[in-house]
């Protein structure tokens, strides 16, 4: 089989490896207990919704635009958009910190963030 | 001295085969992975590069601009404005730094090189546009497994690549084809 790779391949891929490796150190979320987290719902860049999910005892839905969020004990998800991908829907349910979801048409995103995250909630 | 000859229309066929293979790829990856557990939704094993990388090597550049342009504009039917702005700015930087790679014509990087550097460029692109449609950098949280993953589909799709040109050179010399254009001997 004759030889694909050349040593610049190789260089340019650890490269890259490193790079990304590096960021990911940087940026590694506090997998804090579940016990203070909540979750961000943004729209357009702003911030539309904190949510304590610890102080749930029921669930909520939240209707943005043409997006439905349920926010419950367990999590967030996105139940219905209707963008042409739906990969929003598709994301599944967030629940630990650093999980996010986002709909792009529709600009709206949700995140988990933990408690370590933030200094103060105003809401 | 006619204005359309015999290469004219072999050239907008072939360009028509590679550009219906694009879409199919497209749809293919659409419909076999939606959302990858992990990783951020909307990353595409990139299948549609290879016709982009191929074009790269052995078309040119208008070629290969016109591939990347056709599958977004197929994109922008099917799956919206959104999804069409990402489709273009990845695809767009993605296969200009493939041309401008190949054009450098580099000893010691091979097209799989190219095709990590293209299918992380492609990445990158489409993240940046994702950040700013939804006016936040929350998304580039997402950015380190995104250059993983695109190292990843770089590579399946430059060895792909580099399978399927020997191979597509053998049939050049069919007369229909009239041979591939421009093509650079590699």
């Amino acid at each position: 089989m004759k030889k694909l790779i050349k040593t610049g391949d190789m260089i340019l891929i650890v490269f890259i490896l490193a790079i990304s490796l590096g960021l990911l150190l940087i940026r590694l979320p506090a997998r804090a207990d579940t016990r203070n987290v909540y979750a961000e719902i943004l729209v357009d860049g702003e911030v539309a919704y904190e949510i304590d999910l610890s102080r749930l005892s029921e669930e909520r839905i939240i209707r943005l635009g043409s997006c439905t969020i349920c926010a419950g004990h367990e999590g967030v998800e996105f139940i219905e958009s209707d963008c042409p991908d739906q990969i929003c829907v598709q994301s599944g349910q967030l629940s630990r910190p650093g999980d996010m979801a986002a709909c792009v048409p529709n600009k709206t995103m949700i995140r988990i963030v933990g408690s370590e995250e933030m200094d103060a909630v105003t809401y | 001295m006619p204005l359309r000859t015999e290469k004219t229309y072999s050239k907008v066929a072939y360009l028509g085969i590679l550009g219906a293979l694009t879409i199919v790829l497209s749809i293919m990856e659409n419909a076999i992975m939606p959302a990858l557990p992990f990783m951020p939704p909307g990353a595409k094993p990139g299948l549609s590069n290879i016709v982009v990388m191929f074009a790269a090597s052995t078309l040119g550049l208008q070629e290969t601009l016109l591939i990347v342009v056709f599958k977004s504009l197929f994109v922008l039917i099917t799956r919206g404005g959104s999804a069409f702005l990402m489709s273009i700015s990845g695809g767009l930087l993605s296969s200009l730094t493939a041309l401008i790679l190949i054009r450098m014509d580099m000893k010691n990087i091979s097209l799989i090189g190219i095709s990590v550097a293209a299918a992380v460029v492609h990445n990158i692109g489409q993240l940046l546009m994702s950040a700013l449609l939804t006016h936040t950098l929350m998304l580039l949280d997402y950015l380190p497994l995104l250059m993983i993953f695109g190292v990843v589909s770089g590579v399946i799709t430059g060895v792909i690549v580099s399978l399927v040109i020997p191979a597509v050179s053998q049939v050049q010399t069919h007369k229909y084809f009239g041979g591939v254009y421009g093509e650079k001997s590699k």
